[in-house]
């Protein structure tokens, strides 16, 4: 039933077959057409052979995204990063989920007061956004003390951070919404009536929690995009970046006048957090550049939501029969005690 | 009443101690001691290769918790405490990072409360339209709410450079939040807040609909305006009061997108970012300095909610 009206929800569709097109042509553009798109120019003529432009192109039918400084098409450097950008995501939120079902469902059995105490202490990540959390912790590594660490921690302390720093909040959330699925009445019935704990949760409690655990995971989708996106603009990036010398400018060091150098990190790929890092500074002369990849991210988080409302909606329509059936039984006994459903917490 | 004193009591102390265990994982992963020493060298230009200082991630517990002991009893004097810049120079915390921090605040408290009053008047409107016509409305507002906040922010600079194209005037000269057009960051802020609130309050709204009172309420024959005005609204804002804390959290995030992108240098993020990672203990200050007024506001509010009554929807 769930599934059914899962397959035929207008809105998982369509997210998910962005989530397909996307992530298939990005493929497709790696296999066939990287490396053949012919070479760069950094300056158009038009067909007299006049000088018409210098990259950055603005969009065009030759560039329909526009050029960045180099000449290259935003179009391309957008699909390169797709797969990239989605990948991590994806890759980052499973891990999470994972740390966080277990412990989630440790949290859910435990005594009350301890469930208390770690929501207590893990109220600390409400105060500030993730993205600089995990700034302040993946920053060091990179980019501040980047001469100590390796190019192997470099690489995957920030997947670890981004991992763990998700898991407080989704351990949270999975164990309220499992402690929420085992205070219903017909969970306590089906235990008051002798079925034993691995029963009763696996026959009457998961397919409860189920639906809400895979609402939860495009949701979390969505977050690690949102955090991704936030920290390409603070210039840390996950999957490397390289420092490049951008200029020279000159600091006054006691009576000297001295060259400093500045260093600038670029992502190594073409994932899209990095390509905000790399165009945000120049968005007052070629706009674009930024544009790409921020509309990219925000077309994602939109068809991640798509698919979370469709999930939702799927499930809240399987209740709404169930509940509806009930009401015409209750219209049918002339004496039946108007009662209501205390059930509202999908969309907490 | 005492009850929830005690409860909020608890969740201070809790909250409070997960604030110093989290502002103090850079001492549990790295040498910060060390680290920050050749950093400062390097700045100087006295070491310009360190390649041969290789240092790896370990658990060094011991200097976490004593960092955390020292950084509680060093609490009550902060008023006094220095940071250290790129080159180890001590410099006073006060009163340049109180200053940055109070225009965030105060920044994000303005959009807070127009997105309350615009979130209010759009459900308002979208109420007052027949059911039927108000699913596309719905659907608008849920992909404005699901719009990542560097996108709103990029767009509103995008709209600030195409006035500037057209006419002529800047609306907005970055670099300061107090510029001569504060106005802008507030309204860019209030965006979000805005949509999230329309979102929840139409759905807490259509619940409240179908409840005794308000079939009482039509039956005496009052205006669905003033049932909406009046009945509803009261009784909504007591449920919206639980997404309190997302629709601030919503804020800050969005703050850091607006800090960085309008060249804000003078914000409290801002400050933040160029010294937080160096200076650990600007962290949990700055940690404790949003939660314990926002911490305040909210235990109120709760105690309020218990005074008028209905506990049963004001437990969050």
């Amino acid at each position: 039933m769930f599934w059914r009206q899962l397959l035929r929800h207008p809105l998982f569709l369509i997210g998910l077959a962005f989530f397909i097109v996307l992530t298939g042509a990005s493929f497709l553009y790696s296999a066939f057409l990287e490396g053949h798109t012919g070479p760069l120019t950094r300056n158009l003529f038009d067909a007299s052979g006049h000088f018409v432009a210098k990259a950055p192109f603005s969009p065009s039918w030759r560039y329909p995204l526009g050029s960045d400084a180099l000449g290259e098409q935003m179009l391309y450097l957008l699909l390169d990063g797709a797969k990239y950008t989605i990948g991590f995501a994806i890759t980052i939120s499973v891990a999470s989920m994972l740390i966080s079902l277990f412990f989630g469902l440790v949290l859910s059995l435990l005594p009350r007061s301890i469930d208390f105490s770690i929501k207590g202490l893990f109220n600390a990540f409400h105060f500030m956004p993730l993205a600089v959390f995990a700034y302040l912790l993946i920053t060091p590594v990179v980019n501040i003390f980047a001469w100590s660490y390796s190019p192997t921690t470099k690489l995957f302390f920030p997947i670890y951070v981004l991992v763990l720093l998700f898991v407080p909040i989704l351990v949270v959330y999975i164990s309220n919404e499992i402690r929420e699925v085992l205070k219903k009445e017909f969970v306590v019935n089906a235990k008051l009536l002798g079925g034993s704990c691995i029963h009763v949760f696996w026959k009457h409690a998961v397919p409860f929690i189920f639906p809400k655990l895979l609402a939860i995971f495009p949701q979390q989708v969505g977050r690690v995009l949102m955090v991704l996106a936030q920290l390409g603009l603070l210039n840390v990036f996950i999957g490397g970046g390289t420092m490049k010398l951008m200029g020279v400018e000159e600091v006054k060091n006691g009576r000297f006048m001295k060259m400093k150098p500045i260093f600038k990190m670029f992502s190594n790929s073409h994932e899209w957090a990095g390509l905000i890092g790399k165009y945000w500074s120049t968005f007052d002369k070629a706009p674009w550049e930024l544009l790409g990849p921020v509309v990219a991210f925000a077309l994602t988080i939109i068809a991640v939501n798509f698919i979370t409302q469709g999930i939702y909606n799927s499930f809240e329509q399987r209740r709404f029969s169930a509940k509806r059936k009930k009401r015409d039984f209750q219209k049918a006994t002339p004496l039946g005690k108007s009662f209501e459903f205390v059930g509202k917490g999908l969309d907490r | 009443m005492l009850g929830i004193l005690a409860r909020s009591g608890m969740k201070f102390l809790l909250t409070a101690c997960g604030i110093f265990l989290v502002g103090s994982i850079p001492y549990l992963l790295f040498n910060m001691k060390g680290q920050v020493a050749v950093t400062a060298l390097i700045h100087k230009g006295a070491l310009s290769n360190a390649e041969y200082l290789p240092d790896n991630i370990h658990f060094h517990l011991g200097i976490y918790f004593t960092h955390i002991w020292k950084m509680l009893k060093a609490l009550p004097d902060a008023a006094h405490w220095t940071y250290l810049n790129e080159i180890a120079d001590p410099i006073p915390l006060f009163p340049s990072f109180f200053h940055g921090y109070l225009e965030s605040m105060m920044i994000l408290f303005a959009a807070m409360l127009i997105g309350l009053a615009a979130g209010i008047f759009i459900t308002y409107v979208i109420m007052l339209i027949p059911s039927g016509v108000r699913r596309p409305l719905k659907f608008i507002v849920f992909v404005f709410e699901a719009l990542p906040d560097i996108f709103v922010v990029v767009a509103f600079q995008g709209l600030i450079l195409w006035f500037y194209a057209q006419t002529g005037i800047l609306l907005m000269s970055t670099y300061s939040l107090f510029g001569d057009a504060f106005m802008l960051p507030i309204l860019c802020l209030s965006f979000l807040p805005t949509f999230y609130i329309v979102k929840y309050l139409v759905i807490i709204f259509e619940e409240e609909e179908g409840r005794l009172y308000v079939e009482l309420a039509q039956g005496k024959g009052l205006k669905r305006s003033s049932i909406l005005w009046v009945h509803i609204l009261r009784n909504a804002l007591i449920t919206l009061y639980n997404h309190f804390k997302t629709i601030f959290w919503f804020g800050l995030s969005n703050l850091l997108a607006l800090s960085v992108l309008f060249r804000i240098d003078d914000g409290f993020i801002t400050f933040l970012r160029r010294f937080g990672p160096t200076n650990p203990k600007i962290v949990i200050l700055a940690l404790l300095m949003v939660f314990i007024p926002f911490f305040i506001f909210l235990t109120i509010g709760e105690m309020v909610i218990y005074r008028v009554g209905d506990p049963e929807r004001g437990e969050s």
